[in-house]
């Protein structure tokens, strides 16, 4: 089609019904000589206005600026005929002529105009696009959750940038992709909902945890490390326990023996007793009932009787006039007794048969009344077998001691006659077991070096307002170590009790965590010195090692109370604790300790000490309510070394009841 | 290798720090877990406020009770089960005062009033929390958690028969509900 009006047909077409006719004088002059020129000068001033009717068809056929862009975008416009049209044309004409007109279209191609596709191209979705979006569907991410504290951290407080960010999100409402809307309408509805609460996660607000946080069970750092306190603490108990049964099983066994065997003094003597009770003194002051475990092969017990004077005095006369003639003519070849001037036996030389050489001190002294043991009777050894029918309640057989010393130190040990003093070289009795009970036995006074390592901790308001108080920082304790050293002096009251005291300088370390969000966390630690003085009770257990009788083992246990004062306190190392927050640390403390130690002898004078010590203390402030909330306390668990040195190097007191 | 989940946790060190109290790793815990629990709360919710009662019943649980986990499956599943069974309870307090009837009475009226355009999870969340306590618990247990409907009678102490008549009304009115809004 062409979009061109022709202009000429249409002005023909308006002048078709137009008629004009000349004047008179034109046609005269027409038709006369002057005809051309009449007709000229005639048409000079001829004017002729169409009709209006005749512009407004003109105009309104006229193409409009529209018209003509519109006509000029159809310039190249073509558009490629369907398929099925050619295929119609195809059957209908003939087949050369489909030949040919086939042939003619062979090249035909029709380019559509550049800014067709271009325009095109820019309207529709590209596939990249379409596989994006798809993608996106139900893209979700959570941000992770330092990154508000870090957005909000670094962001200007005074922009109120929360009130920003929610007010840009108040008009928000996110949509649900397609296939869970279809899901959902659909039959699979439970898949759908099932599908869109898959990755649901709400963050609750913060106060939820504020508000759980007081109901859960909380354990500090120390009562983290209870179970392993109560463990070490419970084998110690147990270890006491079981020497302090065995203990007791031995004693009541002897006790039991004793009892049970028939009382050889009926058959032996002819003195009637008024009173045979045993004394209770006898047994309370046998404190090392396990040494003589490994004496029963030499000591012969005997059970001691308490007796009126007149009854002794009797008795020692029968006794004397029965036995002791036939036992010192028995034993005729040396004499038992070699006393000295001071002591309050009766002298006697050797050799000496005559009876009358005992003195009266002496038969009043030693005349046993007793009840006497069978066990272990005939191991009685024979340097004093001469004195089966006299024998002293407990007799001891060193080969190293004389027999006087033998027959003195067993009266001592029945708690006859005063106390004595032995003075014995020990280098030539040092490899008997004997030398091992000394060890045992000392009472006196000692003094003592110690050093301790310990888990020390500081556990004070500041850190225990942050752990509960929601509004401070959070700061746990971490497990710090600190030491102690020291010098001590003690006395033993007897072989099983005694006091002791210190004086140590103990250093307190205390590591800090504050706990945030993010990874990197800081710490800090403070170091406290504080002077001790501990006082404290010492229980020990004597014994002999079941293995080597010459090897005296004892293993005691403190308790007692301690008073310390703060010293100095640093910072991190070196720097001064700012002036107020020196309160967090305990000023003047006052706690209780208790503890254990093994005792390895290396001399009868020197021995060294390892065990364990636990203390806590508080401050002084603090004594009206040690266990009210916000009370600070000092901790200390840890090990212990000492070496300890007993002021009698080659006197020895024998305690009564030992020998 | 164990999966860190933050702060340089892994699960075992977490759990063992809860066991002893750790106040850090009970946090680290919590803030680790919270969320999803949350989302499981809010549904069986009535409202938020309800959603935080039973979270923070839950954790206090989860806290008291963390040494009684033996390490058999997963932990988020030990975890999740007793939120479940916390909202289950709740549910159960709530019947005490107005019986199991309230089972059989729960209706649509509710319907008309929801206003929502279009449906996200938050949206279809609101539409949950506008079912009836008990049409609410069977079709989360049912059809979210996976629960038989023999384990939910058991688990609410009504008939299975009920369990499934309840969850096809429960999911015929959450049904109507998305309809509604999406037209």
């Amino acid at each position: 089609m062409n979009g061109k009006i022709n202009i000429d047909d249409l002005f023909k077409a308006a002048f078709e019904d137009f008629e004009a006719q000349p004047s008179p004088e034109m046609l005269d002059n027409i038709l006369g000589d002057a005809f051309d020129v009449s007709v000229q000068s005639s048409f000079d001033d001829f004017t002729l206005t169409p009709s209006i009717h005749i512009w407004e068809n003109i105009t309104d056929s006229l193409p409009t600026e529209a018209d003509k862009l519109i006509s000029t975008s159809f310039d190249e416009f073509a558009v490629t005929p369907p398929a099925h049209l050619w295929n119609n044309i195809n059957d209908s004409i003939p087949a050369e002529a489909d030949k040919i007109l086939s042939a003619s279209f062979d090249d035909f191609a029709v380019t559509p105009p550049a800014h067709l596709w271009q325009n095109i191209s820019e309207s529709i979705p590209s596939e990249v696009d379409q596989l994006l979006a798809s993608s996106f569907n139900d893209f979700e991410a959570t941000p992770p959750v330092g990154m508000w504290a870090s957005i909000q951290g670094e962001l200007d407080v005074e922009e109120n940038f929360d009130a920003k960010f929610q007010e840009a999100f108040a008009g928000f409402e996110p949509k649900p992709s397609e296939h869970i809307l279809n899901n959902l309408l659909s039959n699979k509805f439970d898949t759908g909902v099932r599908r869109a609460f898959m990755r649901h996660e709400v963050t609750p607000q913060e106060a939820v945890w504020d508000r759980i946080k007081p109901y859960i069970r909380f354990g500090p750092t120390i009562q983290r490390h209870l179970p392993t306190i109560r463990r070490m603490a419970a084998v110690i108990l147990c270890l006491f326990l079981f020497t302090f049964l065995i203990n007791q099983y031995k004693e009541i066994g002897t006790d039991v023996a004793t009892t049970t065997t028939p009382p050889k003094t009926t058959s032996k003597t002819n003195i009637n007793t008024p009173t045979t009770t045993i004394p209770a003194e006898d047994k309370a002051e046998q404190p090392l009932e396990s040494i003589y475990e490994g004496t029963t092969d030499r000591v012969v017990f005997t059970e001691q009787q308490s007796v009126n004077s007149e009854a002794v005095e009797e008795r020692v006369e029968e006794v004397t006039s029965q036995f002791i003639s036939q036992s010192f003519t028995k034993n005729n070849e040396k004499s038992p007794f070699n006393l000295g001037g001071s002591s309050s036996l009766p002298p006697a030389s050797a050799g000496n048969n005559d009876i009358t050489l005992l003195s009266p001190t002496y038969t009043k002294a030693t005349a046993p009344i007793e009840n006497e043991r069978t066990d272990n009777i005939s191991s009685i050894p024979s340097t004093v077998s001469g004195l089966d029918t006299y024998a002293p309640s407990i007799i001891i057989s060193n080969p190293n001691l004389s027999d006087f010393d033998q027959l003195e130190v067993s009266n001592a040990a029945q708690g006859r006659g005063n106390e004595y003093i032995v003075q014995s070289n020990l280098m030539d009795i040092e490899e008997d077991s004997d030398l091992a009970k000394m060890m045992l036995s000392y009472k006196g006074a000692y003094i003592s070096a110690s050093y301790s390592h310990y888990n020390s901790w500081i556990l004070n308001d500041a850190v225990r307002d942050g752990l509960t108080d929601p509004g401070q920082e959070l700061i746990d304790y971490v497990m710090s170590l600190g030491k102690s050293f020291g010098v001590g002096m003690g006395y033993q009251f007897t072989p099983n009790f005694g006091i002791e005291t210190e004086f140590l300088r103990s250093n307190l370390s205390q590591s800090y965590q504050e706990l945030t969000t993010s990874v990197v966390s800081n710490k800090s630690f403070v170091d406290a010195t504080y002077f001790y003085v501990p006082l404290s009770l010492k229980y020990q257990v004597n014994r002999l090692s079941s293995m080597n009788k010459r090897i005296p083992r004892t293993l005691s246990a403190v308790w007692g109370m301690h008073y310390g004062r703060l010293q100095s306190e640093k910072l991190d190392g070196n720097r001064d604790i700012e002036v107020g927050t020196e309160d967090y640390l305990i000023q003047q403390e006052l706690g209780v300790f208790t503890g254990a130690d093994y005792h390895f002898y290396l001399s009868p004078n020197v021995h060294f000490t390892m065990g364990l010590r636990a203390a806590i203390g508080t401050d002084f402030q603090y004594l009206s309510a040690p266990f009210a909330a916000g009370t600070p306390y000092n901790v200390q668990v840890g090990g212990r070394l000492g070496l300890n040195y007993r002021f009698a190097t080659r006197k020895y007191k024998w305690s009564r009841g030992i020998y | 290798m164990a999966e860190v989940l933050t702060l340089g946790f892994t699960q075992e060190e977490l759990i063992k720090g809860c066991i002893a109290g750790r106040r850090d790793a009970q946090e680290v815990l919590y803030r680790y877990y919270s969320p999803k629990m949350f989302g499981i709360c809010l549904r069986y919710a009535n409202n938020y406020h309800s959603g935080e009662d039973i979270l923070q019943e839950g954790f206090i649980k989860v806290f008291n009770n963390i040494d009684k986990f033996r390490g058999e499956g997963s932990f988020e599943g030990w975890i999740k089960r007793i939120f479940i069974n916390t909202a289950i309870e709740h549910y159960r307090k709530s019947t005490n005062h107005t019986g199991h009837a309230e089972l059989e009475k729960a209706s649509f009226k509710q319907v008309s009033e929801v206003a929502v355009e279009n449906l996200a999870t938050q949206d279809l969340l609101k539409l949950i929390q506008k079912l009836s306590p008990g049409y609410r618990t069977i079709f989360n247990m049912y059809v979210i958690e996976g629960y038989t409907h023999k384990e939910i009678a058991g688990k609410l102490d009504i008939s299975e028969g009920t369990s499934k008549s309840q969850l096809a009304r429960a999911r015929n009115i959450l049904q109507k509900m998305v309809k509604s809004n999406n037209e």
